[in-house]
């Protein structure tokens, strides 16, 4: 049995998915977080086994982006058993609209009517009984996030989906509009569309739907094509924006049957908040303020957790060399301690840089910032050619690029899309902040530390504007789309949520650690030792004497080399190699490095490592999100040009005023 | 994981699809270039032309302005007022007839920075920028 959550972006779809199926699912407060359906699987309490798919939020169901798509396709290929219309019941009137294009699709709808609390606290009083009986759908209250609600949904789910057949919903569009529905529905009846339902197909004709017109056009036959062009233009002087006041007239009915909402459209303390936040003065400003604020943050509380860290995975070394070093062969000993634990150690220490980063960002998210920072930054990205909404992605960035470039796809058209897709690698995410924060510890003097990251990001975001300004000027030439975005009420945030989100991150770096990271390290120990015994006439060390001409020209050794290839994979591992070619660990990394490596080589070495091609999941993210290989060739090549200039230009400065 | 569906090379497949057809019917060879639909084109068949231009209607045209009628970029905070055209491209016109600014529908400004606004439509806040907040048009209530 096939279940599929379907509402509009922000509704709690994620949230009810994920106390079903005890799946975690990103879940947070901005419009379009989940871009790709999910599975998950629950069992009922008489043992059937419901697969349950948790859709992408969307306002409508035309063809116009890519989650509008996803969404419309499953439900129509898939057919499930039953729709759960999730809907924001402080916001049930818009909400609506995509409960009637569901109710097209011809498919079974019960609806959650999520956000009770926020729809109490917005004075909206519901007559739960009179809804359903003027929806002609199955409803029931939930708080999503409080987890109430969602027994009633569970125990009244076998009941809901027995008596599924009958809840096809009382709406439909004006007698003379469905007339002519009926109308074509007629010619196409004699056609097969891949079993689609004929309504659907008449009413997306009259919503001059590209993808419908073009189906029905390459099916149908000539004249019934003409009769159906001649009925649509003779019987529906409308056109398509009245099928949009119909629906929402009929959704108007249905309130005033069974909701009361004071203070609509009164300005609430929400609004308040934003004549300050997002104000023309005041609101960059205080976006820069938020996030300087954040890195401060991350940069005050990690590093004492660092060190405690870093001293357990000494004392841990040192328990290996007493107690197994009289058992054991010496380079075995050598290969676990200097291989990897010095590797594990070095990016296990970071854990707590990467679960502050992502609590902090998810607090942003949860309070419902990001829509707005997204809104404040259109007026200055406007000009770049960026989309304001490419901000989200690039905040993301900051702490993953992966998620960042899927939510790419909440952009209104393609050249939008690509645009963000292709600059989001330049924002330093958290693995790069690993490697930045060590970096800057071991060729900075601390009093410089803080002023060294902040040009970091600094430089990292003109970048960003410089790449896109290029890019809008000579490639992607064609208009930015204009921006609108909805902004959802600023929320207490919901803790549980954020930890859940900050863990389920921070154990992906965990698993890395532990296994990619733990091989690695103890591989580049082995190539570092054999055959010669020491790195010198190790294999590493005559295939690192080969290439190091590459790296001169910026300064770089072989060693240097070695760590930004294995930064490829993941960008943590570039010190983890580090740490073992240079015989340091997470303790002793920033003093070796500092008395091993030249000031001017560091520095470049800083830059390239921060700019140079995205990690490999990042690029095989791009391949598919773009959908080209020739966009991610280019993404490769100008990212890996661009920190060869840069680090080219401040090596030579180095070099120069040194 | 399936590749994305790119959307824009997809409608091109559909009309690739119809093309092909038309093609085969002998059609004129206006079905290759570009805004040749209307005029100039030595078509043989009229009724496949026609269907040419009803497909790419939707993503063609926008709404003639209506130069008479203020905007609501003109409206300080506060203010309400009655959405009566949106004069933009169809893609974004449906976007935002879904997102509730049909004909005739109450806004309110929250707030008016400059021309980029935040109103408040049914019950939920929109952030509009100024090319967009531009192009629709009001009565006043
Ligand atoms: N106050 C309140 N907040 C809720 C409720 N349900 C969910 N939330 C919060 O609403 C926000 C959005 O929830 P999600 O589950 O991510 O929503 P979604 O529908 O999956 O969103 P998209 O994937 O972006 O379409 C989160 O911050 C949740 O914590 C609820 O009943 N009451
Ligand atoms: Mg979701």
């Amino acid at each position: 049995m096939i279940l599929a959550l379907a509402g509009q972006p922000n509704v709690g779809k994620s949230s009810v998915f994920n106390t079903l199926t005890g799946m975690q699912q990103h879940v947070g407060n901005w419009p379009g977080k989940t871009v790709e359906k999910k599975e998950g699987l629950f069992t009922l309490s008489d043992g059937r086994r419901i697969s349950l798919i948790d859709l992408p939020g969307t306002y409508s169901l035309t063809s116009n982006t890519i989650e509008e798509i996803i969404t419309r396709d499953f439900i129509l290929q898939t057919r499930p058993d039953a729709i759960i219309n999730v809907v924001d019941t402080s916001n049930l009137e818009r909400n609506l609209y995509l409960t009637t294009e569901l109710l097209d699709l011809g498919r079974p709808v019960v609806m959650i009517l999520n956000m009770m609390d926020l729809a109490d606290q917005k004075g909206y009083s519901i007559d739960a009984p009179a809804l359903s009986e003027a929806l002609g759908l199955p409803v029931i209250t939930a708080v999503a996030s409080r987890k109430n609600g969602l027994n009633e949904l569970y125990s009244s789910l076998d009941n809901l989906i027995a008596a599924s057949d009958k809840h096809r919903g009382n709406f439909c569009f004006s007698p003379p509009v469905e007339q002519v529905i009926a109308n074509i529905g007629e010619r196409l009846q004699h056609y097969s569309f891949e079993g689609h339902p004929v309504r659907w197909l008449a009413i997306k004709l009259l919503e001059d739907d590209a993808q419908i017109k073009g189906l029905v056009a390459a099916t149908v036959s000539e004249s019934d094509l003409a009769a159906l062009q001649a009925e649509i233009s003779q019987h529906f002087p409308g056109g398509p924006s009245s099928l949009a006041e119909e629906r929402y007239r009929w959704i108007n009915s249905v309130l005033d049957a069974a909701v009361r909402r004071e203070g609509l459209g009164k300005i609430s303390a929400s609004d308040r908040v934003d004549l300050v936040l997002t104000s023309r003065w005041l609101g960059v400003p205080i976006l820069l303020a938020v996030l300087a604020g954040v890195f401060l943050l991350i940069f005050k509380l990690s590093p004492p957790l660092q060190e405690l860290i870093g001293g357990l995975f000494s004392w841990l070394s040192h328990l290996i060399q007493v107690y197994l070093g009289p058992v054991l062969p010496n380079w075995l000993v050598r290969l676990l301690t200097d291989g990897v634990l010095a590797g594990v150690g070095t990016a296990m220490s970071f854990v707590p840089l990467i679960l502050i980063t992502f609590t902090l960002f998810g607090l942003l998210e949860d309070v419902g910032y990001f829509a707005r920072a997204a809104f404040v930054m259109d007026r200055w990205l406007g000009p770049l050619g960026l989309p304001g909404k490419a901000f989200i992605s690039l905040l993301m960035g900051y702490g993953c690029n992966v998620p960042a470039i899927m939510a790419a796809r909440t952009a209104e058209n393609e050249r939008d899309r690509l645009l963000t897709i292709l600059v989001t690698p330049l924002t330093i995410c958290s693995a790069r902040q690993v490697v930045a924060v060590a970096l800057i510890g071991a060729f900075f003097r601390p009093k410089f530390a803080p002023w060294v990251m902040l040009g970091l990001y600094l430089v990292g975001f003109a970048l960003i504007c410089l790449v896109s300004f290029v890019l809008k000027n000579m490639v992607l030439k064609a208009e930015r789309n204009p921006f609108f975005i909805e902004l959802p009420m600023y929320r207490l945030p919901n803790l549980t949520n954020i930890i859940t989100y900050a863990w389920h991150k921070t154990r992906g770096y965990l698993q890395r650690a532990a296994t990619y990271i733990a091989a690695v390290s103890a591989l580049l120990w082995v190539l570092s030792y054999f055959p010669g015994g020491s790195i010198d006439h190790s294999i590493i060390g005559t295939i690192g004497h080969w290439i190091e001409p590459v790296g001169r020209p910026f300064g770089f050794d072989w060693r240097l080399l070695v760590a930004l290839l294995s930064g490829f994979a993941a960008k943590e591992t570039t010190l983890a190699t580090l740490g073992v070619l240079y015989h340091a660990n997470e303790s002793s990394i920033g003093a070796v490095l500092t008395s091993s490596i030249p000031f001017a080589s560091g520095l470049s070495f800083f830059v390239f490592s921060m700019f140079y091609i995205p990690c490999l999941v990042t690029v095989l993210t791009i391949r598919q999100e773009s959908g080209s290989r020739k966009w991610t060739a280019f993404a490769l090549a100008y990212t890996l040009l661009l920190a060869a200039l840069l680090s080219l230009i401040v090596y030579h400065l180095a070099l120069a005023l040194s | 994981m399936k590749n994305v569906p790119n959307h824009q090379a997809q409608t091109k497949t559909w009309y690739r699809k119809l093309l092909d057809l038309l093609l085969q019917k002998g059609c004129c060879s206006c079905s290759e270039g570009e805004g040749c639909a209307n005029q100039d084109c030595s078509c043989t068949n009229g009724n496949t032309c026609a269907i040419r231009e009803w497909l790419e209607k939707s993503d063609g045209a926008i709404t003639p302005p209506d130069p008479g009628q203020p905007t609501l970029t003109a409206l300080p905070a506060g203010e309400r007022a009655h959405v009566n055209q949106l004069l933009l491209p169809p893609a974004q016109k449906k976007r935002l007839l879904s997102l509730g600014l049909t004909s005739g529908t109450e806004v309110t400004v929250v707030n008016n920075e400059n021309g980029r606004l935040i109103i408040a439509v049914r019950d939920s806040r929109l952030g509009l920028s100024p090319d967009v907040a531009s192009k629709i048009t009001y009565r006043v209530a």
